[in-house]
Formats: structure tokens, sequence, C-alpha cells
């Protein structure tokens, strides 16, 4: 009985090491996994972000073309024209100011990002 | 006796490495399924992210917002290319060539509305902007009265691998003749 025994092939360490590797290799799989998944949702957002900017800019722009024809035609009741154009979560302010009959200048052409408010954890506030 | 624990230790052993086979197998299987994903994504991400840079630099040298770091990082050639283009023609559309990390390589003019698939033959040259001129007032023309704002629209489509990725449509203003506090 202790001779069947001693011929036994020894597999406890071996295997002990499979499951080790196995082990890392799938934490390193998941890891790399979340953060490609990470990278895309940034770069989606990125394109999102960009994509609305111009969008915002694009209706600005038509909306001076238009004005400044207006005012250059018709005449206005006051020397400016100011316009707030927001479009999701961005802010486009322009003021167009008749300088002749024959020119207008865009005096003010700002784009900002409306930040909502933080969904983070309060930590002075354990009750929220 | 002797023999039939030797069987049992036999078949025990094979079970084992069936089992250890077979784990191994569906282990890896788990492993490179997760890893081709992981692949798949990083390679969208950086699609992505490399075609809306060229969209969004492209579009900004046109309107002549270009940042001197973008110019810094090689986009040199790219700006003369695209401000140069506000001059032509919007009968035709401007091709520019990127490689695989964005990098600027050359540029070319085609006839407006063919197919970009048989201008695409060099593997190196991955990312390719198609660049429309949709309006164009002003641009070289003597538009009365001068000093008004004219618009100027461009469609800038970035492909990969003869794949549209993206489309950026860019409206910007330009002053015709001297400027309002000149």
């Amino acid at each position: 009985m202790n001779k069947m025994n001693n011929k036994r092939i020894r597999l406890g360490s071996i295997l002990i090491l499979f499951v080790l590797v196995s082990v890392i290799l799938v934490i390193l799989a998941v890891l790399g996994l979340s953060t490609a998944r990470a990278d895309l949702v940034v770069a989606k957002r990125y394109q999102n972000n960009v994509t609305k900017q111009y969008e915002i800019m694009n209706l600005g722009t038509e909306w001076v073309e238009d004005t400044e024809k207006a005012i250059l035609k018709n005449g206005s009741e006051s020397d400016t024209v100011e316009k707030t154009i927001t479009r999701d979560n961005k802010q486009l302010e322009i003021v167009l100011r008749k300088y002749s009959d024959r020119t207008c200048k865009i005096e003010k052409w700002k784009l900002t990002t409306i930040r909502g408010e933080s969904k983070g954890l309060d930590l002075f506030d354990p009750g929220k | 006796m002797k023999r039939r624990w030797r069987d049992v230790n036999r078949i025990s052993f094979m079970i084992q490495i069936i089992a250890s086979v077979l784990i191994l197998l569906l282990v890896s299987s788990v492993l490179i399924r997760v890893y081709q994903a992981s692949i798949n994504k990083s390679k969208e991400a950086d699609i992505i992210t490399r075609s809306t840079r060229i969209a969004r630099i492209s579009a900004e040298y046109f309107s002549n917002r270009g940042s001197i770091d973008d110019v810094i990082s090689g986009w040199d050639d790219a700006k003369k290319n695209i401000t140069n283009y506000q001059d032509s023609i919007a009968e035709k559309d401007l091709l520019v060539y990127f490689d695989k990390k964005g990098a600027y390589q050359d540029s070319r003019f085609i006839k407006s509305g063919s197919d970009i698939k048989k201008y695409i033959n060099n593997k190196n040259k991955l990312y390719v902007m198609k660049i429309s001129i949709i309006a164009d007032d002003g641009i070289g023309r003597n538009i009365e009265p001068v000093g008004i704002h004219a618009v100027r629209e461009a469609d800038f489509s970035i492909y990969f691998e003869g794949k549209k990725q993206y489309s950026l449509p860019c409206k910007t203003l330009y002053m015709t003749g001297e400027k309002a506090d000149e």
C-alpha cells in the first residue's frame, strides 16, 4: 500500500502555480478590459463634446449672419444686439455692435460649459 | 488488490489530466476573448480620439483659430494646406492624408463628390480627411458692402481604412474687405 502511494504523481504544487497564474491573468485581463472601456467612454465623450461645441458655434454664426443683414438693411433700436444660445450643457453669448450703416462688429463671442451639480458623495453629511 | 489500486490511481490521474486540460482550455479561451475585447475597445477609442482631433484641429485652422501647440506638434504643413484651401474653388474636395498616429502626410485635390476609395492606396496613410466646401461667401470675391461678415461653411469627414468615422460641419465668419475697427 505504501509502495502504491509513493508511485502517485504529485500535482499539488503545479496545480497551485497554475491556479495562481490563471488568477493573475484573469485579474490583468479584467483590468485591461475596464481600462479599455473607460478609454472608449472618454473618447466618445470627447467626440460628443466637440460635435456639440461646433453645433452651437454654427448656430451662433447663422444668427450673426442673419442679424447683421437685418441690422444693416432695416436698422435697429439700439447699437448692440445680444444673443445667448444654450444647447445641452453649452452656452454661447454673442454681442453684435453696429458701427456704421455698413459695418457691424462682434464684440463678444463667449462659449462656456455649464457645469452640473456634483453627484459625488458628501463626506460631511453621511445621511445623504 | 495491488493491481486494482494501480488501476484506480491511473484512472484518477487520467481524470485529473483531462480536467486540467479542459480547465486550461476554458480559462485560456475566456482570457483570449477578454484580451481581444480589450484590444478592440482600445483600438476603437484610439480611432475615435484621433479622428475627432484631426477634424477639430482642421476646423480650427479653417476658421483661423489653430492653436500654437498643435502647430508645434506637426500640423504646420496641414495648416498651410487647409488655409490655402480657402482660396480654392468649391467644385473640388481636398483630401488630406494622415498616418496611423494621426500625423500629417500629404494632401491632394479631387473632384467634388467623387468616391474617395480609389484615392486610398497607401497603407501608411490610414486616416484620410475629406474637406468639402458647402458655402463660400466672400472668399476671393468682392462682396458689397465691404466690412460685413460672410459665412464660409465646410464639412470635415474623417475616413479610417476607407470607412467613414466622423463628420464635423463647421461654419465660420469671414470679414469681407477691411475690418470694422480699421
